[in-house]
C-alpha cells in the first residue's frame, strides 16, 4: 500500500516535470513558426467562440450610437430654432434701421439687457455715459414712447417705463391738438387727464407728446384712444387709452438724443 | 457509458472556456480582477479524479489560455496551471488525513502561488511588489470564493 502511494507520487511528479519542461520550452521558444501558427489558429477559434459577445456588444454599441444621434438631432433642432429666431431678429433690426432713417429724431439704438422690477417698473439698456446718454432722455420703440432714462451709468442706463405709476407725460390729442396729461393705469392702459369736454375725441385717435416738456420732443406717439366718456360732472372728459409701445416683446429700444 | 463521460467532460471543458471568456471583469478602484475559472475547474477535477491526468489537462488548458491571452509569455499559464494541479492534487491524496481547514489553506496557498508567479512574470518590475501582492491576494480571494460557492452549492461540500 505504501509503495503504491509512492509510485503514485512519482508518477504525478513525472507528469509535472514533463508539463513544466514543455511549458518552459514554450516560454523560451515562442518565436518559432509552429507556435505562431498554433497561436493564429487558437486566436481564430477564440474569435468564433466569442462571436455572440461581439454581437451583443454591437447591439449595445448600436443603442449608444442611436442615443448619440438622437442627441445630435435635438442639437440640430435647437440650432434650427436659433436660426429661425435670428432670422426674425434680423428682420426686426432691419425694420428698426429703416425706422431710424425715416424719423426726424436723432436716435441711439440700445439693447435691453435686463428687465428690472423693483418699486418702479424699469428696464436696463446697454448704453450709458460713454454713449453720451444723460438723465431724463426719452426712450422709444418703433411704435411709440416707452419711457425715459432715470439713472445713467458708464455703460448701462436704467429706463423708467411708461407703465410706471409715477410716470407722467404731457400730450396733445385730437384735431385741435388739445393738451392733456397721460397717466398710466394698469397694464398697457392709461388715461388722459385734463382733456376738455369741448374737445371732440373719437376712438383710434393717437395722443402725441406735446413738446411743452423739456424732456420729450413733440410728436412722439404715446397712446391710442380706446374709450371716451363725456357724461361726468367734472369739466374734463374721461379718456381711456392704450399705450402704443410694445411692452411685451421688446429687445431693442432707441434713446432720443 | 465511457462515451457519455467523455461527452460530459468535453462539454464541461467547453463550458469552462466559454464562462472564462464571458466572465465579467471586476473593477475595485484601480485594480482590475478577472477570476480564473479555469483554475477553479482544474481544482475541482484534480480533487475529484486525482492529479496524474489532470496535470496534463491543466497543461493543455493553460496552453489554450496562453494562446488566447499571451503574446510573448506563451507557456506561462501552462506552467503555473500544471504546478497548481500538482499542488492541489495533494488534497486528493490526503483526503482522509487533512481536515477541511488544512485543505482550504493548501488551496488558498496554491492559488496565491499561481497568481503570484503569474503577476511576478507579467508585471516584471522590482518596484511593484506591493502591486503584485495586491493583485495576487485579490485574485486569490475571488477565485477561492468561486470555488467555495461551487463546492457549497453544486458539490454540497464533498470536494473539501
Amino acid at each position: 500500500m505504501n509503495s503504491n502511494w509512492i509510485a503514485l507520487l512519482h508518477r504525478d511528479a513525472i507528469a509535472l516535470c514533463i508539463t513544466l519542461l514543455l511549458s518552459l520550452i514554450l516560454l523560451f521558444s515562442n518565436k518559432s513558426i509552429f507556435i505562431q501558427a498554433l497561436e493564429a489558429d487558437v486566436t481564430d477559434g477564440y474569435l468564433i467562440l466569442t462571436s455572440p459577445q461581439r454581437w451583443y456588444k454591437d447591439i449595445l454599441s448600436t443603442k449608444a450610437q442611436n442615443s448619440l444621434l438622437a442627441q445630435k438631432a435635438i442639437q440640430l433642432q435647437l440650432l434650427y430654432s436659433q436660426n429661425e429666431h435670428f432670422k426674425v431678429e434680423n428682420d426686426h433690426l432691419r425694420k428698426m434701421l429703416n425706422f431710424a432713417s425715416i424719423t426726424p429724431l436723432s436716435l441711439l439704438p440700445a439693447n435691453i439687457t435686463n428687465r428690472h422690477s423693483a418699486m418702479i417698473q424699469s428696464i436696463i439698456i446697454d448704453v450709458g455715459e460713454s454713449h453720451a446718454i444723460r438723465k431724463n432722455q426719452p426712450v422709444i420703440d418703433m411704435m411709440g414712447l416707452m419711457g425715459k432714462t432715470i439713472s445713467v451709468g458708464e455703460i448701462a442706463t436704467k429706463v423708467q417705463l411708461i407703465t410706471d405709476k409715477n410716470y407722467r407725460v404731457s400730450i396733445r390729442v385730437g384735431e385741435k391738438k388739445s393738451l392733456g396729461i397721460f397717466v398710466p393705469s394698469h397694464g398697457k392702459f392709461g388715461i388722459l387727464e385734463g382733456v376738455r369736454k369741448s374737445m371732440n375725441l373719437s376712438k383710434g385717435e393717437i395722443a402725441y407728446t406735446s413738446g411743452i416738456s423739456d424732456i420729450y420732443p413733440p410728436n412722439i406717439p404715446v397712446a391710442r384712444v380706446i374709450a371716451v366718456n363725456s357724461d361726468t360732472d367734472r369739466p374734463f372728459q374721461e379718456v381711456t387709452v392704450e399705450i402704443l409701445a410694445d411692452l411685451q416683446n421688446y429687445n431693442y429700444v432707441f434713446v432720443v438724443q | 457509458m465511457k462515451n457519455n463521460r467523455l461527452l460530459i467532460h468535453t462539454l464541461s471543458l467547453l463550458g469552462v472556456i466559454i464562462i472564462q471568456a464571458y466572465f465579467p471583469i471586476i473593477h475595485l478602484g484601480s485594480v482590475t480582477i478577472s477570476p480564473d475559472i479555469t483554475l477553479v475547474y482544474i481544482s475541482i477535477m484534480v480533487i475529484l479524479f486525482g492529479r496524474f491526468s489532470i496535470i496534463f489537462l491543466a497543461f493543455f488548458l493553460g496552453l489554450a489560455q496562453d494562446l488566447i491571452s499571451q503574446v510573448t509569455l506563451l507557456g506561462l499559464f501552462s506552467f503555473i496551471k500544471s504546478l497548481s494541479a500538482y499542488l492541489i492534487g495533494s488534497i486528493n491524496l490526503h483526503e482522509s488525513v487533512w481536515d477541511r481547514k488544512v485543505k482550504y489553506i493548501v488551496l488558498i496557498a496554491t492559488y496565491f502561488t499561481h497568481f503570484f508567479l503569474y503577476f511576478y512574470v507579467v508585471i516584471n518590475d522590482n518596484a511593484s511588489w506591493y502591486v503584485i501582492l495586491q493583485y495576487s491576494t485579490l485574485q486569490s480571494i475571488f477565485t477561492v470564493g468561486i470555488f467555495w460557492i461551487l463546492n457549497s452549492l453544486i458539490f454540497h461540500r464533498k470536494l473539501i
